[in-house]
């Protein structure tokens, strides 16, 4: 799970500030704002009638005080009553227009002034939810009004216990009772329609989900459940309508499902398996909702009963629902650090005082005019949820994302290291190619060009020094053969390997002519891109530099000395120093057609020729880069002996 | 003759041979037993004499050197075995190495070169390049990883870890001087142990086989 969990100490101020906000919210919604100038009137005399429409009884009732609950008679469920109630109005008061203000009540009423039938709820307010009781508010016509007392008659239907009751009643100026009206009337009408309207977009945002992704059955399921949501809060907008009562009725039974999913919602959620089989836990539900029908169809013989299996199966199961799957969500939450399960326990812990304020209400202990808050703890546990799914979600795409991106690494780390192993053994086939090719020239040289150069000298030699001109010729021939037979050799970028075989060579061409070398080789830094091209080259250059030391220094001794380049020369890897202690003047001499030999064959090496000539005799300097030059493949005809 | 170096030279090329011939006459305590132009000659000539050195190319008009190098080797073992190459090409040299040479010159060393390698290899010191030393180096280091499977009795290094020191030096460079001065010996034993190298390359000896098993493949030297 990748939302982030924050340390302990930060969850728990988190989770005190949400109950914090649960109790304010259950301690201040409930009492209804009551208008100032307008009478109160608490006390009533309540007669049972037998239908709602049925003559008013010449019993005048017992006395009872607002607000009233009504209890239904003995083997039945629902009750229905008049409540007689006499308010008085001043004849100096003006004649502005009058109303009555009921906060709440259950769940039809029917209001009557002076005997005047003013409005019945029935077609403005579903009475069909038991938990959603509204506001009322009735206009007293002026003609019906009369100065002094008044009476009024609120003949009331509650279907079930639960919903058969009456706040206080509160008459006057319209003026003064209506904004007490419409603050009552956004909190319990149009708050709750706008949650359904919200629960239907965020199903329908899931099940959106869950079509583009089936195997997302948490997404699902979480759909299916705030699409009941949605069914539920329908009789909300289905008001006046010619709707049999029963079936709005039903969306009570949607909070039985809902309870009934919730469990294996949060297993998913959390990862873990379903505590119980769909197929068994939807007996429960099923048999209340096929109750539930049976009662539709004959309320009188099958209503008490379904009164007993609400009470004890019902409600309990939906009790038990709701209780394992906080369990599963509490246990992920504290028990498995799941990030996901600790923002639904903090929804849990926001909707506790909603739930505990309700209890109180059901249980009495709480006056029953406030209204059950609980409509509104069950979309916000639902919103937060959804939006814990939705951040879930994201979070799944970012890691995909973060996944392909870190494929993408590999991959091209892998496509890298198959082109570096491709180019290596292609340098291994070149190399084993040049290595061949080498080795073949070489046996064609020496048993060729190379030994008829031989023979020459051999002959020349034995026929005197008259022959000795030819015979320093064919030995020049011959060294530079060997020459370019050693720049061919493979030593990778081994500098100093190279320049070995440029010492054999000039070694015994040196001490042939009397002069003595001096070899100074300290470890050097490999120089990339070293090919028979550059050797021979370097080769040439150094020949040059050597030859020029022993025809015109005058000097017996030539230093050769490779060091890596000194710091003051960025960008120089290697310096290799061409000295004598002769007499001089190199730079000088007319026609130095080997100066400028030098000078090109540096450039195919990219690198520094320094001359010094003077007194104290000539020092060439050859400053080599880090990596050589490419050399064209045609760059040099005369040098490049290119095989690969 | 008082303790002189005697020498029998094969060479197929006439010119070649009287002057490689006249320059060893040249050389004080050195005779010259016999100069011989074909491998036949050469075999005749070693039924006469036993020379302290034998002088020989590789290519004969009548067969190759390495067989005349390894009867001698067998025959002679005391016979100190000098093989000459035009180029002194690691091909030819080591060669002549596996089939028993303990030196090489090349073929037109002035005089005074090829009399000072005759000494230097009678007095167990033998010439080395450093494209050979180079050469031997990638062999060695490929004849264990290739040998091991096989071998897993652990045949003995091949080379002591001094000699691949040397051998090191020389292929990077380095002058005997210096290298004797890195490795703390004297100037006058790097040649020894190079004698004792080509010893240990020679295919009669034990190590032969992993060397030989190596020898065709071609392992780029760094990497």
């Amino acid at each position: 799970m990748a939302v982030r969990v924050p340390p302990a100490w930060r969850l728990a101020v988190l989770y005190a500030l949400l109950v914090l906000a649960g109790v304010a919210v259950a301690a201040s919604s409930g009492r209804p704002v009551v208008p100032d100038a307008a009478l109160a009137v608490d006390r009533a005399l309540y007669t049972d009638l037998a239908a709602l429409d049925a003559p008013v009884p010449a019993d005048p009732g017992r006395p009872v005080g607002l607000p009233h609950r009504c209890e239904p008679p003995d083997g039945q469920v629902s009750c229905t009553g008049l409540y007689r109630l006499t308010f008085d109005r001043r004849p100096d008061e003006a004649a502005e227009p009058w109303a009555v203000y009921v906060p709440t009540f259950g769940s039809r009423l029917i209001v009557s002034v002076n005997g005047y039938r003013l409005a019945d709820s029935r077609p403005v307010r579903t009475g069909a939810l038991v938990n959603q009781a509204g506001p009322f508010l009735v206009t007293i016509p002026p003609p019906v009004l009369r100065a002094g007392e008044n009476a009024l008659d609120l003949r009331m239907e509650g279907w079930s216990r639960t919903a058969g009751h009456i706040d206080r009643v509160f008459v006057g100026p319209d003026a003064a009772v209506r904004p007490a009206y419409r603050a009552r009337e956004a909190l319990l009408v149009t708050l709750p329609r706008l949650l359904i309207a919200w629960q239907a977009a965020l199903a329908l945002s899931l099940l959106i989900v869950w079509l583009g992704r089936r195997e997302e059955w948490t997404h699902l399921t979480m759909g299916i459940i705030l699409g009941l949501g949605v069914l539920h809060g329908l009789p909300l907008f289905l008001a006046g309508a010619n709707w049999p009562d029963w079936l709005l009725r039903a969306a009570n039974l949607t909070g039985l499902w809902q309870a009934t999913l919730l469990p294996g919602l949060m297993a998913s959620l959390v990862g873990r398996p379903r505590p119980l089989p769909l197929r068994w836990a939807v007996v429960v539900p099923g048999v209340v909702s096929a109750a539930f029908a049976a009662v539709a169809a004959d309320p009188g013989l099958f209503q008490p009963w379904f009164r007993w299996l609400w009470l004890l199966g019902a409600m309990p199961w939906a009790l038990a629902m709701a209780i394992v799957s906080a369990g599963i969500v509490i246990n992920a939450a504290f028990r498995r650090n799941h990030a996901a399960a600790r923002i639904i326990c903090g929804g849990l812990l926001a909707i506790m005082p909603l739930m505990g304020h309700d209890a109180l209400v059901f249980l009495g202990v709480l006056a029953d005019q406030r209204p059950y808050l609980s409509r509104f703890a069950a979309p916000f546990l639902l919103t937060v949820i959804s939006a814990t799914l939705m951040w879930r979600f994201a979070m799944a795409l970012n890691e995909v994302s973060r996944f392909n991106a870190k494929l993408r690494r590999e991959v091209a780390a892998a496509e890298e290291a198959l082109r570096a192993s491709f180019a290596r053994e292609q340098a291994q086939i070149r190399a084993t190619a040049l290595e061949s090719e080498r080795l073949r020239l070489t046996r064609d040289l020496h048993d060729g060009l190379a030994g008829q150069l031989v023979s020459m000298v051999a002959q020349c030699e034995l026929r005197g020094p008259e022959y000795r001109e030819v015979a320093l010729a064919a030995r020049r021939a011959l060294d530079d053969l060997r020459l370019v037979v050693a720049s061919l050799d493979d030593v990778g970028n081994d500098l100093a390997m190279m320049l070995a075989l440029f010492r054999e060579r000039i070694g015994p061409q040196l001490q042939a002519q009397g002069m003595e070398l001096h070899w100074r080789m300290a470890p050097l830094p490999d120089v990339e891109g070293l090919r028979s091209e550059h050797a021979l080259a370097l080769f040439r250059l150094l020949q040059e530099a050597v030859t020029n030391a022993v025809r015109h220094s005058g000097c017996r001794e030539v230093t050769i000395a490779m060091a890596p380049a000194p710091a003051e020369r960025p960008g120089r890897a290697v310096r290799i120093v061409v000295a004598d202690r002769g007499r001089g003047g190199f730079a000088e001499r007319p026609g130095g057609r080997g100066i400028a030999n030098m000078r090109r064959r540096a450039a195919v090496l990219g690198a520094d020729l320094g001359v010094e000539s003077g007194e104290g005799g000539t020092r060439i300097t050859i400053d080599l880069p880090h990596a050589l030059p490419d050399l064209a493949p045609a760059g040099d005809g005369a040098e490049s002996l290119r095989t690969a | 003759m008082e303790q002189g170096i005697t020498v029998i030279l094969v060479e197929d090329d006439a010119p070649t041979r009287d002057f490689l011939a006249a320059a060893l006459a040249g050389g004080e305590g050195i005779a010259l037993l016999a100069a011989a132009g074909t491998l036949a000659e050469a075999r005749a000539a070693l039924e006469r004499a036993r020379p302290s050195v034998l002088v020989t190319d590789l290519k004969l008009p009548d067969g190759h050197g390495t067989d005349l190098i390894r009867e001698v080797r067998r025959r002679h073992p005391e016979t100190e075995i000098m093989v000459i190459s035009v180029l002194g090409d690691e091909v030819t040299v080591m060669e002549a190495v596996r089939a028993g040479a303990s030196g090489y010159i090349l073929k037109d060393a002035r005089p005074i070169d090829l009399i000072t390698a005759v000494r230097d290899l009678m007095e167990g010191r033998s010439p080395i390049s450093a494209a050979i030393a180079r050469h031997i180096i990638r062999r060695v280091h490929a004849a264990p990883a290739e040998a091991a499977p096989e071998a897993p009795a652990a045949a003995p290094p091949l080379l002591t870890s001094r000699e691949m020191d040397i051998l090191w030096g020389i292929a990077k460079g380095f002058t005997y001087n210096d290298l004797a001065d890195r490795l703390g010996i004297s100037r006058q034993t790097v040649p020894s142990h190079i004698k004792n190298i080509y010893r240990k390359l020679e295919v009669n000896s034990r190590s032969e086989a992993v060397f030989a098993a190596v020898e065709m493949k071609l392992i780029k030297l760094s990497e």
